[in-house]
């Protein structure tokens, strides 16, 4: 009995030692290949990433205008209007981070969910618009955006876009200051005879600058503008018979068409319908919604005048002059959140 | 078959195997264990919420008006910052309150020289390692309480951690 | 026996070489974790915040005119020292009024940062 049994070369056993040798070597290994992988994770580094997209996502959304900067007024289902939307963002201008357009909240939050794809309609698409014109990148990130105003006056339950989130999340926390659109109250008490109409001088320039600063900017063009009336008596019934909007020099007439943008007007019991079908309840107010003036070829440098014809003696009968009792309202804090994984 | 030799190839495998596993676990066991640095993404988060809050303490609500901030350095005791900038800094949406804490001193220059005037914290004396310093500057006129402050830019520093 | 059966040394020299091998990637991975800088580390060190808190204090400075009364070389000096002193950054900024120009300069010793503004309205 030989020790060393060589194995023939031609019948093609191996020996069992070899057999058991090699499963053995094998196995540990397999078993060392497993343990190194482990070895390997100081080099990735996906956790950190998903606080520094939420910590981007943040900036961008508090601190970029977007492009292009009038975003909002913009609508998408026309191409090129969206081949030009590159970049989402709630702030009001370059050089006011911090402060945020309540009219761009309003379209960032009002969102098409399933079934929607680039370019089909007016409103932004979830979730492409927001992976790819905020968060970026290649990665699938999933997300949650949500705003609160911090006395939880304005959304009692906050607004918010994105799924609910998982328990562990890049997480980051923003307080902004929301800049709401500039109104003016014509208040009865100054009227002092009566008409059939009531004419509203807006000179868009002395609106634009009467203030500097585009936190206060009274900004008819790129925000909502609403003139309400206050402390009219309406004789039960009153109608209002046509609303006409001129610019000066002419006067030429501008078109008011009949959907969005466009000037509505409201009163105690809602929307008022034009042309009038019912009378008026309460005093009116006229909404010039943010996009109308840009569409109507109306910039900064416009003289309009707004008149308004009543079936009854309710208006003053000469001009009104907006500028000296436009405001904008003082700014609402909020809090929002961004969460990513 | 079954006797006392010790087979050749067995005892090359078993040999190969311990050498490998014994490697692989002194390498592994050695090596440091490199978490994400936790402190760093804290402290951004931290200090950018932060300096939201104090700007917007310092942002007039009404173009014209003077900010709240501007308001409680002028009147002194600063008794109309503490809530606002507390609740700035701890309003959450989805959860309960949050546990931030500040320390806000005023800096000031005299001459040519730099001094500084303790102004309002929120009662929790003591301060961890990690807090993170934001400041903002404003613009005092000449009505302030305080006359070292007159006709002066100053700067307001907070101090900001979690409890 | 006339010499050592030395067929499976293959097999021992296989778990050698592959224990080179974990050895001299516990090198390399040693060695990355001292390069590279995380994300948060670059956003603590890049001063985002002093330099819009420099340019918001030089435009309010600059709609209540860069030449008011007390002169703007002591609201200047103000912010100077202060940032010098407190932040360890070198600010510099002036105005020309007349050409409605205003340009900054910022430099923290990492960060340098330079602005010309110019209005055309």
């Amino acid at each position: 009995m030989t020790m060393n049994r060589k194995i023939s070369h031609e019948n093609g056993q191996l020996s069992i030692d070899f057999i058991i040798g090699f499963t053995i070597f094998m196995l540990a290994f397999i078993f060392v290949a497993t343990m190194i992988s482990g070895l390997l994770i100081n080099l990735q580094s996906k956790t950190i990433d998903y606080d520094a997209v939420a910590y981007r996502t943040g900036v961008i959304l508090v601190e970029d205008p977007g492009e292009p900067y009038d975003w909002h007024l913009l609508d998408l289902s026309v191409e090129e209007d969206c081949d030009n939307f590159q970049r989402l963002g709630l702030g009001i201008a370059r050089n006011n981070p911090g402060i945020i357009q309540e009219n761009k909240i309003v379209k960032f939050f009002d969102f098409a969910t399933s079934g929607c794809s680039d370019c089909d309609t007016d409103q932004l698409c979830y979730p492409l618009d927001y992976t790819g014109k905020l968060i970026f990148g290649d990665y699938p990130y999933q997300f949650n955006i949500s705003l609160q105003d911090i006395d939880k006056v304005d959304y009692p339950t906050s607004l918010s876009v994105g799924e609910i989130p998982p328990e562990k999340y890049g997480y980051m926390r923003r307080v902004v200051g929301i800049k709401k659109p500039g109104f003016a109250i014509v208040d009865a008490a100054i009227v002092d005879n009566l008409g059939y109409n009531l004419t509203i001088h807006i000179p868009v320039e002395d609106l634009y600058f009467k203030s500097l600063d585009q936190t206060y900017k009274i900004d008819p063009l790129t925000e909502d503008f609403n003139i309400s009336l206050k402390g009219f008596l309406l004789p039960d019934p009153t109608f209002i018979t046509s609303v006409e909007l001129f610019k000066y020099p002419g006067p030429t007439s501008i078109f008011i068409p009949p959907n969005s943008p466009t000037i509505k007007i409201y009163d105690e019991s809602g929307p008022y319908p034009y042309p009038p079908t019912r009378p008026l309840n309460g005093n009116p107010s006229f909404l010039i919604e943010n996009g109308y003036f840009v569409d109507q070829n109306i910039n900064e440098l416009s003289e309009l005048e707004l008149r308004i014809y009543f079936d009854q003696l309710v208006g003053h009968s000469t001009t009104f002059e907006i500028a000296d009792i436009a405001v904008t309202p003082p700014l609402t804090w909020a809090v929002m959140e961004v969460k990513i994984w | 078959m079954v006797n006392d030799l010790g087979q050749l190839y067995t005892i090359e495998g078993v040999a190969a195997g311990i050498l490998m596993v014994v490697t692989a676990y002194l390498v592994i066991s050695t090596s440091t264990v490199f978490t994400p640095q936790e402190t760093h993404i804290t402290d951004m988060q931290l200090e950018q919420l932060g300096h939201d809050a104090l700007k917007l303490v310092n942002t007039p609500g009404e173009d014209g008006t003077l900010s709240i901030l501007n308001q409680s350095i002028r009147n002194n005791p600063p008794v109309d910052f503490k809530t606002p900038f507390s609740q700035l800094l701890n309003s959450r949406i989805h959860a309960g309150d949050d546990t931030l804490h500040y320390n806000v001193t005023l800096y000031y220059r005299d001459g040519n020289e730099v001094k500084q005037k303790q102004f309002a914290d929120d009662g929790s004396g003591y301060y961890r390692e990690n807090a993170v310093k934001v400041t903002q500057l404003v613009k005092i006129g000449n009505d302030a309480s305080d006359p070292d402050l007159w006709d002066k830019i100053i700067l307001v520093e907070a101090l900001i951690w979690r409890s | 026996m006339a010499k050592l059966n030395d067929d499976a040394q293959w097999i021992v020299m296989m778990g050698f070489i592959v224990s080179i091998l974990i050895l001299f990637l516990a090198i390399i991975v040693a060695e990355s974790a001292l390069v590279g800088k995380t994300t948060s580390e670059s956003v603590l060190e890049f001063p985002k915040t002093d330099i819009q808190d420099i340019r918001s204090m030089v435009f309010q400075l600059r709609w209540e005119s860069l030449t008011s009364d007390p002169p703007n070389d002591e609201y200047k000096d103000d912010i100077v020292t202060l940032y010098l002193n407190r932040k360890n950054a070198i600010v510099d900024y002036t105005g020309d009024p007349v050409n409605k120009r205003i340009s900054i300069h910022y430099y923290n010793g990492i960060t340098s940062y330079n602005e010309s503004y110019e209005e055309l309205f």
